[in-house]
């Protein structure tokens, strides 16, 4: 027994973690105050600048030092009502209030905000806790967004005009809607090609955590928002009566307009509550992911990432797991100068696991590169695999290496949803790519407007390695043609 | 109006009318099954009570269902409605499950008869009054009730759900398919022509007195809900065929006693008063198929139940099997008592898709469906304590405060004995082991403490304790979870949370047998899910976790400069902006409607459900000393300075909130926009500061090109001017117009207004006056 358990002790130091391809440096906040991190932005001096939750913005120097033993914080703003987002725009910040757009405004050089300029303010606050506005963030047509919760509960005025909507700000400040049925969109932002991306979370019409492919005239299933689509600004027209209840692929066809996540972040498997989202353009800095994009988790404060094809013109992919064991809940990204990313940090409301109830880290990649699926894309017979090394072409042709199930969820008014009609998918070939970093799987019974979770706990790379993370997670709206 | 034309509409829509009675456990099973079994027929004998008359060999007798004590009946029940029911039971409540007794006999046997037993009921108490019509916000209340605490998961919803879960708009509501239900619900009486408000809330109140099987459970209803109910249930478009007084004829009432016992009434409805001898029928087993009370058509020698198929064959299939297991003598007892109504165990029951909406959370408190829907009883017997299971059945606890429904009292003959025969039937359970001793750590309190709060894995983010409010949703409070939860249970659910919840919110702290708090026992799930449970027993003789503990001061406290706040303020709105000035006096405006709101005099504001909260309510000043801002808007332009000032507000007034700027002393300077209509924008910097702990000076800086005047109504009520143009007004500011000095007292009585004109001009123009407590 002992002897079995030396031996169990030795496999578990060779055997590599998350740790030794990307550490977490945990860097120390001011004492005293609530660092609840609700926005984050680095200037482009390297100064990070971080909004908390109790209306304060500070700006931080020396964040990159290892150890961190030189950082200084200095308050640049305050008075702000909950700001969920920060931007720098020229030589301002924006922020999103619960109730505005702000631009924060040096106005003596002393980086001390002087100026709390209203930019826009035009949709509706009823005073409800849960009306939190995220952003804004800048797409690559230049356009400025931000995403409004629904409310959920009590309404103490009545002003609830585009709650649940994603919004772009006009030049005049004007409110621009563009698209509804968002439940609580906590993160949003942009891929390599510009385009807006915003994640939404499990609850009432949200069968699980996804990350949504912002666009005009676009539903994305809450059905609270649609009430105003009877204002005559709304680019959408009412889908009509919602089923009570529908498989998602029956809700495809049955709500016009109705637009289904480009990737599902199945609950538990991938995190319960997803916020920001960071693309990797750091240039290789960060590792092997560039261009990829990464999503932050609340409850289990981790990170994990995505990779996005298009098929027919629209958005789907694959989430893999990426880092946990974060100190709180995951709820702002940023990169930082040297490429590293910075986190942002607190789960006041909710809880997260990790040992503290806010703050701010750092995930710095080692140099080392993890063995991992670098990609995956649907194929009219399968899916295409690449990998971050080469492969152990034993491992990869044995069709016993990989094992694949499919499943869908409910679109429904019930929190959040199951998974059903799961399958177990037979792989009847595999085929190593000729660089021996890819391999082309082929499935039987491919679905579309299904989650199709792949796991490949027998592939090894070229020096017998395992996958540091062995799951893929594909949401399969379109299969492609052959 | 618009709730009538809902009752109407649903009524008609929701269920076909059973002719059949009605037995929900059956109908559960049967759902689940799509064919007849014994054990359905098993519950049928049970609810029919056809052992208060049949020796039955192969169905125990025990805990069948006892028809209504009819000791009182007269105080309860109209004679008419006596009437209607006897005549024609399965039509005047269609799904009932008191059969017809009378359907052999000829006319004038059958008219004589009832006659005879409705002079004996109404001689029992009766006869009764009609009360008092229910008051209209009474009769709302008593539907909210109906429709949320419960009653709707046993009897037909009488319009569709108004909110669900997140969907708490109505114009949502319209939006969203409406499912009906679909299982029969338990039929329920024309309550306007059967009873009064006085009885029925009575009944309402402790339903065991007249129903002692517990079949309509104790809903725990105060006296004020049970009237609301009442009055919910009395309110119908049918009005009471007659309130004509009832004359009880001894003789008629006497001849009633003695067929009450002859034709087997007494059986079912007063089986300890009713003479051995009274009434016997044959014995029942698998002999009597079709015959009698299994006749598919009512006969002269039984009683007449309007049994479907589904429900012989059930009744035929129980009488014919006599082997029951402990599982299955618990699924019937759920099944008769309807449990399955709410709760789902073993893949039966649950409450269905057209019910659920009726379900809600009475706070909106973001715990999910887990707010909402009572809790699954899979596994129930390794889960609860026999203590715990006792305190939720019997009503000395209430766990989920935060859901609308309520778990019902049942009775001690109906559920005394299910803790036991759930923990029998749950024995075989896989359960993780725990050393429960708290011997393994020395201070192992400290331990469990430390987890518990924010400084370890925070389960006080979500978890009420001791009473104490979360800092976040209010996620049942744990101080019950010893007593409650068995060590084990609480172990493998920590372990694994969604294993028993699928779906829940619990995040997983221990995944994979490794805590996610890796700086206490090196991570170990076994020893620190023991310092919890320990933590946990003795929290009452031991402090508070971290967070929930702490005393920070949230007051706000100006010293050396002002402070701002922006939050959600009473009497300001959800886009208030404080500000707190170190003279002690403090104002806030409000950018919703672009304008000062409030001032106030003594401590400025308490931040923490600003900041420490999520709940994030309405704060108010602490202060009583406070002085409102009257004015609509404090800037117009008017045609002539006798034109009345305009009622609208923020944007609807032409004014746009465009932020603010600190001056040198820190005070926010605002700066709003005015678009007079057909004219062009002005710009005007307002800002309000003290000179004093009893003045505050107001100014306004007008820029841009103005072509006509504008006006400034500094104050409005009563006004009495005093020397040197000082206006004082009833219960506001005095006001003290300085630069310049033009004002304007206009209007009647309380109804006066003080207007400072602002003429035009190409430049800017600065406005101020001094406002004196």
């Amino acid at each position: 027994m002992v002897r079995l358990l030396i031996i169990a002790a030795l496999a578990a130091t060779a055997l590599a973690g998350e740790e030794d391809y990307y550490r977490i440096v945990t860097l120390p906040t001011p004492e005293g105050v609530a660092f609840e991190v609700g926005g984050l932005s680095v200037l482009p001096d390297g100064r990070v600048a971080a909004a908390i939750r109790k209306g304060e913005v500070w700006l931080v120097e020396n964040a990159y030092d290892e150890p961190p033993a030189n950082l200084t914080f200095k308050r640049i703003a305050s008075a702000l009502h909950e700001p969920l987002g920060l931007m720098v725009d020229g030589d301002d910040l924006l922020t999103a209030q619960r109730s505005e757009v702000t631009r924060l405004c040096d106005l003596d050089g002393d980086d001390v905000v002087d100026a709390y300029l209203t930019v826009a303010d035009g949709w509706g606050i009823t005073g409800n806790y849960h009306e939190y506005a995220f952003g804004p963030k800048r797409d690559g047509q230049g356009r400025l967004w931000v995403m409004l919760n629904q409310t959920l509960g009590k309404k103490d005025i009545p002003d609830d005009a585009w709650r649940g909507w994603g919004v772009t700000i006009g030049e005049s400040g004007e409110v621009i809607p563009m698209c509804a049925g968002m439940r609580s969109p906590c993160g949003l932002g942009t891929n390599a090609e510009g385009d807006m991306f915003f994640t939404d979370q499990q609850g009432n019409w949200v069968p699980a955590g996804s990350l949504h492919h912002a666009r005009e005239g676009a539903f994305y299933g809450h059905v609270d928002s649609l009430k105003d689509t009877k204002r005559p600004e709304s680019p959408l027209q009412h889908p009509g009566t919602i089923p009570a209840e529908l498989p998602l692929p029956e809700a495809v066809r049955a709500v016009p307009a109705f637009s289904v996540p480009a990737v599902w972040f199945p609950y538990r498997k991938m995190g319960m509550s997803a916020t920001d989202i960071a693309c990797d353009q750091t240039g290789g800095k960060f590792g092997p992911f560039a261009g990829q994009l990464f999503v932050g988790d609340f409850t289990m404060a981790q990170v994990n990432r995505v990779f996005l094809e298009k098929v027919d013109g629209a958005y789907q992919g694959a989430c893999f797991p990426f880092r946990d064991g974060f100190q709180s809940a995951v709820v702002r990204m940023a990169w930082g100068a040297d490429g590293s990313m910075l986190i942002g940090e607190t789960n006041r409301g909710w809880n997260s696991t990790g040992r503290t109830s806010y703050g701010l880290e750092r995930l710095v990649w080692t140099g080392e590169i993890p063995f991992e699926i670098l990609s995956m894309c649907a194929r009219h017979d399968g899916f295409e695999l690449r990998f971050t090394k080469p492969v152990d072409p034993k491992s990869a042709a044995d069709l016993a290496s990989y094992r694949m199930s499919s499943y869908t969820f409910y679109y429904h008014q019930d929190y959040g949803s199951p998974e059903i009609d799961a399958q177990d998918l037979a792989i009847t070939a595999a085929s190593i790519h000729d660089d021996q970093r890819g391999v082309d799987l082929v499935v039987t019974g491919l679905r579309e407007v299904y989650v199709h979770e792949l796991h490949a706990p027998g592939l090894r790379d070229a020096e017998g390695m395992p996958l540091l993370h062995d799951a893929a997670y594909y949401t399969l709206n379109r299969i492609p043609s052959p | 109006m618009i709730r009538l034309v809902y009752i109407v509409a649903w009524s008609f829509a929701c269920g076909a009318i059973a002719q059949s009675p009605v037995v929900v456990g059956f109908e559960r099973l049967y759902e689940v099954d799509q064919a007849a079994t014994a054990m359905q027929g098993r519950v049928l004998i049970g609810e029919l009570g056809c052992a208060s008359c049949h020796e039955i060999p192969s169905v125990p007798a025990a805990g069948h269902k006892q028809a209504p004590n009819l000791d009182n009946a007269g105080a309860r029940i109209t004679p008419q409605y006596l009437r209607t029911f006897l005549t024609t039971p399965h039509e005047t409540k269609p799904g009932t499950t008191m059969p017809d007794l009378f359907a052999g006999m000829d006319e004038a046997t059958r008219m004589d008869t009832i006659d005879a037993l409705i002079h004996f009921l109404a001689n029992r108490g009766g006869p009764i009054a009609r009360d008092a019509d229910p008051e209209e916000d009474v009769v709302a209340a008593g539907d909210d009730l109906f429709h949320t605490v419960g009653c709707v998961a046993c009897h037909a919803p009488r319009h569709p759900p108004r909110e669900s879960g997140d969907a708490f708009d109505p114009f949502a509501m319209d939006t969203v398919e409406v499912v009906e239900p679909t299982i029969p619900s338990v039929p329920l009486p024309d309550f306007a022509t059967k009873s009064n408000l006085a009885s029925l809330t009575a009944f309402l109140q402790d339903p065991l007195v007249v129903r002692p099987s517990g079949r309509m459970p104790n809903m725990k209803l105060n006296d004020e809900e049970a009237h609301a109910i009442a009055s919910y249930l009395l309110q119908t478009e049918r009005e009471a065929t007659s309130s004509d007084p009832f004359h009880v004829d001894p003789a008629q009432s006497g001849r009633g006693a003695e067929l009450f016992e002859r034709l087997g009434c007494a059986a079912c409805h007063a089986p300890d008063e009713s003479a051995p001898a009274g009434f016997v029928a044959r014995p029942l087993d698998g002999t009597v198929a079709n015959a009698g009370c299994l006749a598919n058509a009512p006969s002269s020698d039984a009683p007449w139940y309007d049994l479907d198929a589904r429900q012989r064959e059930a009744i035929a299939l129980a009488l014919a099997d006599d082997a029951t297991t402990v599982d299955d003598a618990l699924t019937e007892r759920l099944a008769a008592l309807n449990c399955y109504a709410c709760h789902e165990r073993d893949g039966i029951g649950g409450i269905e898709a057209g019910r659920r909406p009726y379900f809600t959370a009475l706070v909106h408190a973001d715990l999910g469906d887990e707010g909402r829907i009572p809790p699954p009883l899979t596994g129930a017997g390794a889960k609860l304590t026999p203590e715990g299971f006792h305190a939720t059945l019997f009503g000395e606890e209430t766990v989920r405060p935060y859901m609308a429904t309520r778990m019902p009292l049942f009775g001690d003959g109906q559920v005394g004995d299910l803790p036991a025969r759930f923990a029998e039937a749950d024995a075989t359970e896989a359960m993780p082991e725990i050393d429960v001793t708290g011997l393994l750590h020395h201070h192992r309190n400290h331990y469990g403490r430390q987890l518990m709060g924010t400084d370890g894995l925070s389960c006080i983010s979500c978890h009420n304790l001791r009473g104490r409010k979360s800092l976040g949703i209010p996620a049942i409070d744990l101080e019950t979870s010893p007593r409650r939860l068995r060590p084990e249970w609480f172990k493998a659910y920590l372990l694994d949370p969604a294993a028993f919840r699928p779906g829940t919110r619990m995040p997983a702290f221990f995944p994979e047998g490794t805590s996610t708090f890796p700086d206490l026992f090196k991570g170990n799930a076994n020893a620190q899910i023991e310092a919890l449970w320990i933590y946990l027993r003795e929290l009452d003789q031991t402090r508070l976790p971290e967070g929930l503990e702490r005393d920070d001061s949230f007051e706000l406290v100006p010293t050396d400069k002002p402070i701002l706040l922006r939050t959600f303020m009473k009497d300001v709105g959800p886009r208030a902006i404080a500000v707190g000035f170190t003279e002690g006096i403090h104002v806030a405006f409000d950018a919703l409607t672009v304008r000062f709101a409030l001032a106030w005099r003594g401590r400025f504001i308490d931040a923490e459900s600003s900041w420490a909260d999520r709940f994030s309510p309405f704060i108010e000043p602490l202060s009583e000393d406070r002085h409102r801002f009257v004015n609509p808007m404090p800037v117009a332009a008017l045609v002539d300075d006798a034109a009345p000032w305009p009622d609208a507000t923020g944007v609807a007034a032409g004014y746009a909130f465009e932020g603010y700027q600190l001056n040198e002393a820190g005070a926010p300077v605002f700066l709003n926009s005015f678009t007079p209509a057909g004219s062009d924008p002005v710009q005007i910097e307002e800002v309000v500061v003290p000179a004093d702990d009893e003045t505050l000076i107001r100014t306004f800086t007008f820029s841009g090109p103005r072509e006509a005047p504008l006006f400034i109504l500094a104050g409005a009520g009563r006004i009495a001017e005093a020397e040197n143009g000082v206006f004082q007004l009833d219960d506001q500011f005095t006001v003290i117009p300085r630069v310049p000095a033009t004002a304007i007292v206009r209007g009647q009585g309380a109804e006066q207004e003080l207007v400072i004109v602002v003429p035009p001009s190409p430049e800017p123009t600065t406005v101020e006056m001094e406002l004196k407590w």
